[in-house]
């Protein structure tokens, strides 16, 4: 049985939870781990550039997350923090350990593209995580910021310290890449234009 | 519509995707968070440290060796100062009739010398080293009437200064060499200078001392009160320092950054004006000063020239690898400083030199950028203000060098003018593509200082 359904079935609170592993009680920080570190490594893997990445940015933000707990305010649910804080160490691993992609078929994009959303429902969800992974770090960045995590282009664009702009035009070309690989691999969006 | 429904639909798959810890993450994160711990205590003691040795240097710069102000001969002297603590007597008043009578002599003797003794007889003798010791005057074979006239001017304006204090009886043996005070038993005693150690004789003024020359007896001298009592002074200074970065520590002034699209970054020459104040402490010739100026660093022209990516693809490319336009140019940076200097004057004319080194912590508190955009082919630039600094690095030590001519313009108010070197101990991006180095500035150093 997972350590999270003994945390959730003994009924610890999250409150209760963060104020034991601000006292460093590893127990209560191992449960905290378990408990949100799938969820967490799904939002590090679309970030990444690759598996083992997403599994060093998570370690890393654990350790912030532990070393921080006691700026956790419960203003918000604990995951929206904890999110936060992952997010935050992959642009900040980005950053650090930047690897050039480039891609040779980006000239033949348009950014007025009629992208088909409702096929995205359809595809194998790890199949769709891998295409977000396999987009250049400017368009993935901007792509999970904005459609993933809801923020606006402002403020990605004082996040990554680029214009709104840019960042309205990464997103495009973002979700123009996404379709032409989702079509690279066999998934036809002509077949759906018409619904 | 379309994209809110994409982002919708995106946001509920995420939602669904969860990947499984590696089975030892756990153990890992908390290794990690040991070595974190110990890298920061390091960090603690090394600043602790840092701290320590920049106070000790401090106190020994401000606090004076001891020893060194007084005669080393001094204490090998057989000067011995004797009070009797016992005695429950008010002390003697300061009389005209308790004169001391000082006369010349030519041969040099070692006689006792006991002050007051009609009213002590008990002696209890004090070491060196819980009284201070009388310096020796220096008296030779060309003292003249004016040395002794000054040196009994001085003793008997101390002696006013103490006469309205209480003090303990107190009775002084001095055996110096070359000074013998003898006194007479007598009720007007006298210091009978036939003992002091002229080689010539000279003729020597009377003149009136009273029992309270014994218990100052550092007073005898005026050089010796100069050399304990160090001077430690107070000042003002106002600075601006403009300086030019140096292209040729940029290895040249263009720099290929990506060969494949011969993209060149051009480092130009910047521009640092710094204003500030420092308050400083000084201790013989060293003055510790700190302070805080502001300081704005100019690019005199864009600093990233695109040479050769012209073309979309190429532009696309360079974008979509970093993540943002290449169009976007850094114009100023500004700083709020705070300067840790130590100096050291050399000359106490009128005119001197100064040399300054020491160390300047900057946090970059603002940034203005120029954005260059291309619509349809025409170049337009704005301006935006970047407070988050999220592509600077916030925080610049630096090491600075100077070394000024310094003005006495009267006896507080001084200029001061000379070249200055700046070294700065990091880049100010952050990130590592744009291959810069950490800048070094060269300037002019000028300013006015105000002494307390």
């Amino acid at each position: 049985m997972p350590l999270y359904l003994k945390h959730k079935k003994s009924g610890i609170t999250d409150q209760e939870l963060v104020q034991r592993c601000m006292k460093n009680d590893v127990g209560a920080q191992k449960i905290l781990f378990e408990h949100y570190s799938p969820m967490l490594l799904g939002v590090s893997y679309r970030y990444a550039n690759s598996e083992d990445d997403a599994h060093e940015i998570v370690q890393l933000g654990f350790v912030k997350i532990f070393n921080n707990l006691s700026k956790f305010r419960f203003q918000s649910s604990l995951s929206t923090w904890l999110i936060r804080v992952v997010i935050n160490t992959a642009l900040n691993y980005l950053k650090a350990n930047e690897k050039v992609k480039w891609e040779s078929d980006i000239e033949t994009l348009t950014e007025n593209h009629n992208f088909v959303v409702e096929q995205l429902h359809q595809i194998d969800l790890k199949l769709l995580m891998n295409c977000i992974q396999e987009l250049p770090t400017g368009y993935r960045i901007v792509l999970n910021m904005f459609a993933i995590e809801g923020y606006s282009h402002k403020e990605i664009a004082a996040e990554l310290n680029i214009t709104e702009s840019t960042s309205r035009s990464q997103f495009v070309r973002a979700k123009a890449l996404l379709e032409k690989k989702l079509i690279s691999l066999g998934f036809d969006t002509n077949k759906y234009a018409g619904k | 519509m379309q994209e809110n429904k994409f982002s919708e639909i995106l946001q509920n798959r995420a939602k669904e995707f969860v990947l499984n810890p590696q089975t030892s993450a756990f153990d890992r994160i908390l290794a990690m968070r040991k070595l974190e711990q110990r890298k920061r205590l390091a960090l603690y003691i090394s600043a602790l440290t840092l701290l320590l040795g920049t106070c000790l240097m401090a106190f020994w710069i401000i606090q004076p060796p001891l020893n060194s102000a007084l005669p080393s001969k001094q204490t090998s002297t057989a000067s011995t100062i004797t009070t009797n603590k016992n005695t429950s007597e008010k002390p003697s008043k300061i009389t005209s009739k308790k004169a001391i009578k000082i006369q010349g002599r030519s041969e040099p003797n070692v006689v006792s010398k006991e002050l007051n003794p009609t009213k002590t007889e008990g002696k209890s003798a004090i070491n060196s080293n819980e009284i201070p010791s009388i310096k020796k005057p220096s008296f030779g074979s060309n003292r003249n009437k004016e040395t002794h006239s000054l040196i009994a001017a001085n003793i008997e304006s101390k002696i006013e200064e103490k006469q309205n204090t209480k003090l303990p009886k107190t009775i002084a043996i001095a055996e110096p060499k070359e000074l013998i005070a003898n006194e007479t038993l007598s009720s007007k005693p006298t210091i009978d200078s036939s003992n002091i150690g002229f080689k010539q004789n000279i003729e020597i003024p009377e003149f009136t001392l009273t029992d309270s020359l014994a218990i100052t007896p550092e007073i005898v001298s005026a050089s010796n009160t100069e050399k304990v009592k160090e001077p430690l002074t107070f000042g003002l200074t106002v600075y601006n320092q403009y300086m030019l970065q140096t292209k040729a520590y940029n290895g040249g002034e263009n720099q290929l950054i990506e060969e494949q699209f011969g993209i060149h970054y051009q480092e130009q020459a910047k521009s640092c004006l710094s204003l500030g104040f420092l308050f400083g402490i000084t201790r013989q010739k060293y003055t510790l000063k700190t302070g805080l100026a502001y300081t704005q660093v100019q690019f005199d022209k864009p600093i990233v020239q695109q040479t050769i990516a012209s073309s979309p693809l190429q532009r696309e490319s360079f974008i979509n690898s970093y993540g943002y336009e290449i169009n976007v140019i850094d114009q100023s940076l500004t700083f709020l400083e705070m300067p840790i200097l130590l100096s050291y004057k050399l000359g106490t004319k009128k005119l001197n030199l100064e040399l300054e080194s020491g160390l300047a912590f900057q946090y970059l508190s603002k940034t203005n950028t120029y954005i260059i955009e291309t619509i349809n082919n025409k170049i337009s630039y704005t301006t935006q203000n970047d407070k988050e600094n999220k592509r600077f690095k916030a925080f610049q030590p630096l090491v600075q060098v100077s070394a000024m001519v310094n003005y006495n313009l009267g006896r507080r108010i001084s200029l001061f003018a000379g070249p200055t070197a700046r070294f700065h101990m990091r880049q100010y991006y952050k990130e590592e593509f744009t291959q810069r180095n950490a800048p070094i500035y060269f300037g002019v150093y000028s300013g006015l200082i105000y002494k307390f």
